[in-house]
């Protein structure tokens, strides 16, 4: 995999051509942290199934086309007069919306109401609407008590076929009451299709606490006093958390990526990523070695454990001490 | 089936099997590219510690996105463009790229394991010619974070040791021929301005 640097009707031997050479290649030439695959990993652990992401997005565009093939609906079986305002549309939706299991606040209520009460009504619906009514199909709905509110609030939930034609709206007033519900003409299997999808399949959830990670680096060179520093880093339960530090090559230099996760027990593991160059005592150049390790620890609550603890492996002379602190903030 | 062929083919296997859930599989595909996709956000970040994050967030998005990979070109060709769609979008967030050029690592820290072992002096150089050796060096790598990105993506590719030219082409969406005009253009900048420094042009 290589292109042999150049192209070779371009390849010249001129002294500046090789100091390009030399120069690109020792810009290019550097490879990755150690633990790249230990990181990504670890994020994709975090990262939902694909069909996990990709079912909110699905069960969204059905529950929305879902929602206009009704409007649609609606607005046909109002009985080929003219098109409804958009006023009216809205109100119909919103009913719609708020014929869940789920009952609408006062508010909802009263804005449905508002929507729903000016309308003007539409012309009666004559003897074809009686044919296209042959087949019909009849899908139980949840019990609710009264979506409007009480009966005195301008809304009459009544027989919408008989007393009032040009309302859509019905309310279902007793247990087990059925709402009839043409077909669709083009695809009546959509909506019915539809009505599982909104009950998704959770995933499995995190519980929602910050974890704070306090992580103590003490470094110390022959004949110094140790120097301890100490990062602190704020994370959801199974959420990842990076942090970068660099002053620029051959100084100091700090990546740190971890993950917590609360354990049933109460205790915290922790998946740590750790890059870390030492800063020499007189703030120049780094420890003539770099820590690079990559862990899982599970520790108490609140409770520091040394994670590692590593000397330089050529002299000897400087060693490093790694210390680690979770912390559940409730 | 020559040996690209039959790397090319346990790589979609690998593929397969990421498709069907298995992460250790995707694990694999990670270290067999992870420096090819390093050295691509490396060439257009030009920050190690931004390249590795590049690196991590296009395996990560690959992953999710496995599913829509159907096996027409080859893995890694697909992997790269997803990371050099990552590592421009990082670079337009970048407003340091001019200071992280100036201050790469190669440059003048030699600080580096890398830099070291160049240090090392070769028999029958003299101490001058390295001291002149080094300076040009500077002043090229210092150029080269001048030229414009074009050619300065182009030259950092094709110089990165892990991309064929095609791969490139396709990374960055530019014709082969447009590829090689841009790292034989980018070539012929640097030298008038190394020429314009004194240094002998040929």
């Amino acid at each position: 995999m290589n292109n042999d640097e150049f192209p070779s009707d371009a390849r010249p031997d001129s002294p500046l051509d090789r100091a390009i050479d030399r120069a690109v290649r020792k810009m290019m030439h550097v490879d990755p942290r150690a633990g790249l695959r230990h990181r990504v990993l670890a994020r994709l652990e975090t990262a939902p199934p694909r069909y996990a992401a990709f079912f909110p997005h699905f069960a969204l565009a059905a529950g929305v086309i879902a929602m206009l093939l009704l409007v649609v609906f609606l607005v046909r079986r109002d009985g080929g007069g003219p098109a409804p305002s958009s006023a009216s549309s809205t109100a119909r939706v919103g009913v719609q919306a708020t014929a869940s299991p789920a009952a609408p606040p006062p508010e909802a209520s009263s804005t449905a109401s508002a929507n729903a009460t000016p309308q003007p009504p539409s012309p009666p619906r004559g003897a074809p609407r009686a044919a296209t009514r042959a087949r019909s199909e009849i899908i139980r709905m949840p019990q609710v008590a009264n979506v409007f509110g009480s009966r005195g609030t301008g809304v009459t939930a009544a027989d919408a076929s008989r007393t009032a034609p040009d309302t859509v709206f019905t309310s279902p007033a007793a247990a087990g009451e059925a709402i009839r519900i043409d077909p669709l003409p083009a695809s009546p299997s959509t909506i019915v299709q539809a009505q599982p999808g909104t009950e998704a399949v959770l995933a499995p959830a995190a519980q929602l606490v910050n974890i704070k990670l306090d992580l103590t680096m003490t470094d110390q060179r022959e004949g110094s006093t140790p120097r301890a520093r100490t990062v602190t880093m704020l994370l959801q339960d199974r959420e990842n958390g990076r942090l970068r530090s660099d002053q620029g090559q051959g100084n100091a230099r700090l990546a740190v990526d971890a993950r917590p996760e609360v354990l049933s027990n109460g205790r915290i593991r922790v998946l740590l990523t750790l890059d870390y160059r030492p800063q020499s005592a007189d703030g120049g150049t780094g420890l003539p070695f770099n820590l690079t390790q990559s862990v899982t620890a599970i520790l108490e609550d609140g409770k520091p454990l040394v994670i590692s603890q590593s000397a330089d492996p050529a002299s000897n002379h400087a060693a490093v001490r790694v210390e680690l602190r979770a912390t559940v903030l409730r | 089936m020559t040996g690209t062929e039959s790397a090319a083919a346990t790589d979609l296997e690998l593929v397969r099997r990421a498709q069907a859930g298995d992460v250790e599989a995707f694990g694999e595909l990670v270290e067999r590219n992870r420096r090819a996709v390093f050295r691509a956000a490396l060439a257009c970040v030009g920050s190690p510690a931004e390249a590795d994050d590049v690196a991590q967030d296009a395996f990560v998005t690959a992953y999710r996105k496995l599913g829509t990979f159907r096996g027409d070109s080859q893995f890694r060709t697909w992997l790269l463009s997803i990371t050099w769609r990552k590592a421009i979008d990082r670079r337009k967030s970048l407003t340091k790229w001019l200071r992280v050029t100036v201050t790469a690592p190669q440059d003048d820290s030699g600080e580096g394991a890398f830099d070291q072992m160049e240090r090392i002096p070769s028999t029958g150089r003299s101490q001058e010619e390295a001291v002149v050796d080094d300076e040009l060096q500077r002043n090229v790598t210092r150029l080269i974070g001048t030229l414009p990105k074009k050619l300065r993506d182009a030259l950092l590719l094709a110089g990165a040791g892990e991309h064929t030219y095609e791969q490139i082409s396709q990374m960055i969406g530019a014709p082969l021929g447009t590829v090689k005009w841009r790292v034989s253009e980018a070539r012929r900048v640097l030298k008038r301005k190394l020429s314009a420094l004194g240094y002998a042009y040929e």
